[in-house]
């Protein structure tokens, strides 16, 4: 399961060679969504109006995972919402990427390999709300393609456990283990 | 959990007649994923809030479903609702 602890001015985050391979794939895969800054992903209605540089509103993605990780910014208000998009969207990616780029990066160091896979990394404060924000965003994906509810308790008790969606729940839930448990050692509960 | 004892005024919605002067606000929406731990301490981290206002904001977004937690021009109620998106929560703009 890994843990987390803090030890002075650092945040000790010890990972099983699995676990952190998990993290590096699904973190991964929400970069890939993202797409490069300078190409949006095939597909994306915005390509066009990005190549055509930044003077058309911009249209919300058709994905929902990408919806949820870049909103509108006016609720019943479209127009709005696309000159928003105009203004900040670019920057919110690239923002997100720098994120989740520094997690992949952070386990994949030498620094951090251990014997077998494992990995030990030595979080600073502001290492620490990196990572926050960037494990929020792949909970934000994940959790936006599995649909999980507020209230998944019956469901995790019904469900046979070599099912997928007891995986895909599991996994969830370990993700919402690690962003809590970096937030309480950052905040010092 | 207990709701918390606050008043929440009634908000007109956004499409109404928009008159200059009326300040705008920023409204954060609940949703399933986003932790109440985070949620809190994103409030204080951002806005500056002590643990008791963004516990407190974090509660009303948490039971009713949404909160008011900025209000400015709406060049400052576009910045926060950038910020907010860039931590990850749901969050629009709108005339008070």
């Amino acid at each position: 399961m890994g843990s987390v602890r803090r030890r002075g001015e650092h945040i000790r985050l010890s990972l099983t060679a699995a676990d952190a391979a998990i993290v590096v794939s699904l973190t991964s895969q929400v970069l890939e969504l993202l797409g490069d800054v300078d190409a949006p992903p095939a597909g994306e209605e915005s390509l066009q109006d990005l190549l055509d540089g930044s003077q058309e509103p911009v249209p919300p993605p058709r994905d929902a995972a990408l919806r949820r990780l870049l909103p509108d910014g006016y609720r019943e208000d479209d127009a709005a919402s696309a000159e928003f998009r105009r203004l900040t969207e670019a920057d919110l990616r690239a923002a997100k990427r720098t994120g989740l780029t520094r997690i992949v990066s952070d386990l994949l160091s030498p620094e951090a390999a251990q014997r077998g896979g494992a990995v030990r990394l030595d979080l600073d404060d502001e290492a620490a709300e990196i990572w926050l924000i960037a494990l929020n965003d792949v909970r934000l994906t994940f959790g936006t393609r599995i649909e999980v509810r507020e209230d998944m308790d019956d469901e995790r008790m019904s469900l046979p456990v070599d099912s997928q969606r007891y995986a895909e729940i599991a996994t969830y839930d370990w993700f919402s283990w690690l962003q809590d448990a970096i937030l309480r050692a950052l905040t010092d509960e | 959990m207990t709701a918390p004892a606050i008043e929440q005024t009634q908000r007109p919605d956004s499409h109404e007649t928009a008159e200059p002067d009326r300040p705008w606000v920023t409204i954060v929406w609940n949703d399933p994923i986003n932790l109440m731990t985070y949620v809190t301490w994103v409030f204080q981290k951002l806005f500056g809030y002590n643990r008791e206002k963004a516990t407190r904001l974090m509660l009303d977004v948490h039971h009713k479903g949404r909160a008011a937690v900025s209000s400015g021009s709406r060049e400052q109620m576009e910045l926060d609702v950038a910020r907010l998106h860039a931590a990850g929560l749901w969050a629009t703009l709108q005339q008070d």
